[in-house]
């Protein structure tokens, strides 16, 4: 290979084509059928050829990471309780400043405690969001059954950021459509952050016939059912997707392995393969001073010195500079707990610090409590909106932390979900019982009610968890919230699972 | 200036589409145009039904509580359901502030037919399942006698009595209360009206008793006039009801969009409303569209209830009162939402429009589109809080205002 894969070419290649390819999908978008356009968009953004490699390639060391020391643990820009340097923290309420190397993204660490941090990233049109920071899902360009009035203005929600999925709004509305109506902020009124997905995920999880190339992931039109025709996602495409959304943070396509596959040679593919992807998605974004495009970890379980995880990270290293943020990902498939939490902790250890790190598709108020004490800030996941639809409250206390209010157990408990709670279904006063009714009427106030309740809880949690980590107590915090879900068999509760025990030691937080 | 009243169906107090921050919001009984044109109508059919264990079940099931969740047991279900006042404000949310209607139900024959189409399709579903029986019990006046009424409630059908229903009506303390009537289906012989009218009086006599004898309850009583035909029973309506006249407030109207010429309607009205002295307060119940809505108002009605704002919503349609006729608006007063042409149109959902949807040009119909088209719940939230605020509109601005023509109001629909 004669270009050395680095920064400065990638930057060149930006420079070069970037604004070119705009102008092409403009045209494109217009006068392509619009349909049919739809999930497939612009295939004029064209192929970022550099970065495909044969498949005799698909399994050496990319070119980058061949003088790397792979014997020892790959981790730069580490500060306490890492090293024995001390991060610069910055002052709660202190303005904004966007350096040419991030321009849509100002990280602030305001505290740590061991471990955990409590950050403000400040984002484009004065959006700020703090950390920990727990994203509900808003699929479609929707929080289901609220509005976002009441998201905003319900100062038991005030969400600072969602989640929007790449993959259903390119399917509805198109995100050609969202862009011409000025992007998903307006288009929503939701003048806060919103995060998308790459959308691959979904792609694979979601369509049984998805199949991964080097060129992208291909898959069959699923508008189109009788036709066998297949289209493809590129990470190229999934970028413009993500442009023509308008996102704050964006997220790069990855190849995602089910990381319970059993298959050690796809996982290497797949990690260098998401390196190369990762280079064709800065390649193909046009938006860099609106939008953050984040890379997401992959590497199977593989956390060994030397492993998969490592590659990538140390491939990461390599492009840290064009890098505002970073997700560990692969994750929240069915994996152990025990590989889970090995492999947060590792991506925690190895991701420099002046940089957010998001956790992608974990919402377990549990596994927020602990991934916080290793070093998480952001996290989002469908469990809590869904499971309120299906009638399932969050609540603290007893481990498994929820009420099944469909159950005929609650049908004349007249108590409130959660004492204390200031959501509208908790402060409004609808008692257990009421919300039972509802629930078994598929009465849509209680798709509201509910929703409304585990928002708020997932919020109560993670302000909680800041306000631990902003007075230094953070350790104290996650001790009460064990040992309230966890009260040990000898009292007739649940003891608290292994690896809770063993994640937070690692943290430095004995339970 | 009379003002004329939109009742709507609240289920047990609280709107299903629209949340208690959005309904206090928007809807503020604060506000005196909302006070004065606004009713929220419980029905007591949505409302006080208790589930009810066998002894051996409750027991069983204080042991599981009891022994603080070590066995996980599943919980019992219950044998069967009741009407029960005890926990009557448990399982009801009266809104402060707003003005209230209890009533048995808006339409026991609209019930019947909504119950019948959803066993037909639940059978359809599972055929093994024996559903027949439920199927036949679900016409509801067909197994109501004198000392009970047959309600559809969402737990099946339960039997309430004249007693009972006063019981929950004076505890609901409504501002207004409708005495418990028995409705008969029009197809129905003679003999199946007749007795629908005796229990009719039987009940509004036994209300009213029991109405004057609480102290504590404050409500007005409103006596129903099943609209069954203009033979048989119209004149044995008139009369039991001209002997209470003296402790009603005034008389609802059931029943008549069953009755299916317009010419027939009108007359019947007329001749309820001419038959008493001095002429009574109207109140008319399931009101189906606009145009049955105007002659509601043509003839004197007062309260007008109507599911419209909902049934648009569910069908995607935006009401537009607005005197603009635009070649878009259907004779129904809506805009279809889910119509292709709205996919890129940018235009606020109605210009102008002050509704939680609309103002400050919030939401467009381009986003309302893609959210019918991802059948997104909160479609139908935008949308009946859009109709809800017009329909209160036309209540206030056009059909309760002094010189009001509504010939012309009429025109901008029909
Ligand atoms: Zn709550
Ligand atoms: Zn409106």
């Amino acid at each position: 290979m004669e270009t050395k894969v680095t920064w400065e070419s990638r930057k060149r290649n930006r420079e070069d084509g970037a604004d070119d390819n705009l102008d092409d999908t403009k045209r494109a978008a217009t006068d392509t059928n619009e349909e049919k356009a739809k999930v497939k968009s612009s295939t004029d953004v064209p192929t970022a050829s550099q970065f495909i490699v044969p498949a005799d390639q698909f399994l050496s060391l990319p070119p980058e990471l061949q003088d790397v020391d792979f014997t020892k643990r790959v981790s730069w820009r580490k500060f306490a309780p890492y090293t024995k340097e001390v991060l610069p923290l910055t002052p709660e309420g202190q303005e904004p400043e966007f350096k040419e190397d991030s321009p849509a993204l100002c990280f602030h660490v305001h505290a740590t405690s061991g471990r955990a941090r409590a950050t403000t990233l400040h984002l484009p049109s004065s959006r700020k969001v703090q950390t920990p920071i727990f994203m509900p899902v808003g699929t479609k360009g929707t929080i289901k059954a609220l509005t976002t009035e009441e998201i905003c203005n319900d100062p038991a929600l005030n969400c600072p950021i969602i989640l929007g999925n790449t993959y259903h709004l390119a399917l509805q509305p198109g995100t050609e459509l969202v862009r011409d109506m000025g992007g998903l902020h307006k288009f929503m009124r939701w003048d806060r952050g919103i995060l998308t997905d790459s959308g691959g995920f979904q792609m694979v999880s979601l369509l049984k016939l998805a199949e991964i190339t080097e060129d992208g992931v291909e898959f069959e039109n699923p508008f189109l059912k009788d036709s066998k025709e297949r289209m493809m996602l590129r990470p190229e495409d999934s970028i413009t997707h993500q442009n023509n959304i308008g996102s704050d943070i964006m997220m790069a396509l990855d190849d995602v392995v089910s990381s319970v596959t059993d298959n050690d040679e796809r996982f290497e593919i797949a990690t260098y393969r998401t390196l190369r992807w990762l280079d064709r998605c800065y390649a193909a974004h046009t938006r860099p001073k609106e939008q953050n495009l984040f890379a997401i970890v992959q590497g199977g379980l593989d956390t060994k010195v030397g492993g998969l995880r490592e590659k990538c990270l140390a491939g990461f290293r390599a492009r840290d500079k064009m890098i505002p943020g970073y997700a560990i990902g692969g994750l929240a498939g069915g994996e152990s707990k025990e590989d889970f939490w090995k492999v947060v902790n590792q991506c925690c250890k190895s991701l420099p610090d002046d940089k957010p790190r998001y956790l992608m598709g974990v919402g377990y108020p549990l596994d927020l409590v602990v991934c916080s004490a290793l070093g998480v800030d952001m996290y989002d996941c469908v469990y809590p909106t869904r499971t309120a639809r299906f009638g399932v409250a969050l609540v603290p206390g007893e481990a498994p932390g929820t009420l099944r209010l469909k159950s005929n157990e609650f049908s004349e408990d007249t108590r409130v979900i959660m004492e204390g709670c200031e959501c509208a279904a908790c402060k409004g006063g609808y008692s257990r019982a009421r919300l039972h009714t509802l629930l078994k009427r598929n009465n849509p106030l209680a798709a509201t009610l509910m929703t409304n309740h585990n928002i708020a809880y997932m919020m109560y949690l993670v302000r909680g968890m800041r306000k631990a980590i902003m007075e230094d107590r953070y350790a104290s915090y996650v001790k009460d919230f064990i040992n309230d879900q966890f009260r040990g068999s000898a009292n007739g509760g649940q003891d608290v699972p292994e690896w809770v025990r063993d994640a937070l030691n690692e943290a430095g937080i004995k339970v | 200036m009379t003002k004329i009243k939109l009742l709507i169906h609240a289920e047990d107090g609280s709107f299903p589409h629209l949340s208690e921050y959005l309904l206090r919001k928007y809807f503020n009984p604060k506000d005196e145009t909302i006070k004065d044109h606004f009713i929220l109508g419980i029905a007591v059919k949505d409302t006080c039904i208790q589930p009810i264990y066998t002894a051996k079940e409750s027991k069983k099931k204080r042991k599981r509580q009891e022994s603080d969740g070590e066995e996980k047991k599943v919980a019992p279900k219950p044998t069967g359901y009741t009407f029960d006042t005890a926990t009557l404000h448990e399982q009801t949310r009266l809104m402060e502030g707003y003005n209230t209607f209890a009533v048995p139900s808006f339409d026991l024959v609209d019930d019947a037919k909504v119950q019948m189409e959803k066993d037909a399709s639940n059978r359809l579903k599972n055929p093994q399942k024996n559903s027949t029986k439920e199927g036949q019990k679900s016409i509801a006046s067909v197994t109501s006698t004198k000392n009970h009424l047959s309600l559809i409630t969402p737990n099946g059908l339960q039997q309430i009595t004249p007693e009972l229903y006063t019981q929950v009506g004076n505890k609901l303390k409504c501002d207004h209360l409708l005495a418990l009537f028995d409705q008969a289906n029009l197809e129905e012989g003679k003999k199946r009206k007749a007795a629908a009218c005796e229990r009719s009086k039987a009940w509004l006599g036994l209300c009213q008793k029991s109405h004057q004898s609480t102290t504590e309850c404050k409500s007005k009583l409103w006596a129903a006039f099943s609209c069954h035909d203009s033979k048989w029973t119209l004149n044995d309506s008139i009369q039991y009801i001209t002997e209470y006249k003296q402790s009603l407030e005034g008389i609802a109207i059931v029943g008549l969009h069953h009755v299916q010429s317009r010419a027939e309607r009108k007359d019947l009205v007329k001749k309820i409303s001419s038959s008493f002295n001095p002429k009574p307060a109207l109140a008319m119940l399931a009101v189906p569209d606009l145009s049955q809505l105007f002659d509601a108002v043509e003839c004197g009605t007062e309260i007008i209830s109507t599911s419209l704002p909902v049934t648009w919503a569910r069908s995607n349609k935006l009401f537009n009162v607005l005197k603009v006729k635009s070649e878009e608006v259907g004779s129904d007063g809506c805009i279809d939402l889910s119509d292709e042409k709205y996919a890129r149109d940018t235009s606020p959902l109605l210009e102008g429009c002050q509704c939680m949807s609309c103002r400050d040009s919030r939401y467009n119909k381009a986003y309302v589109h893609h959210l019918i088209k991802a059948n997104e719940l909160l479609a139908q939230i935008l949308l009946f809080g859009h109709n809800l605020f017009q329909l209160l509109t036309l209540f206030k601005e056009e059909l309760s205002s002094d010189d009001l023509d509504l010939s012309k109001v009429r025109e901008l629909y029909e």
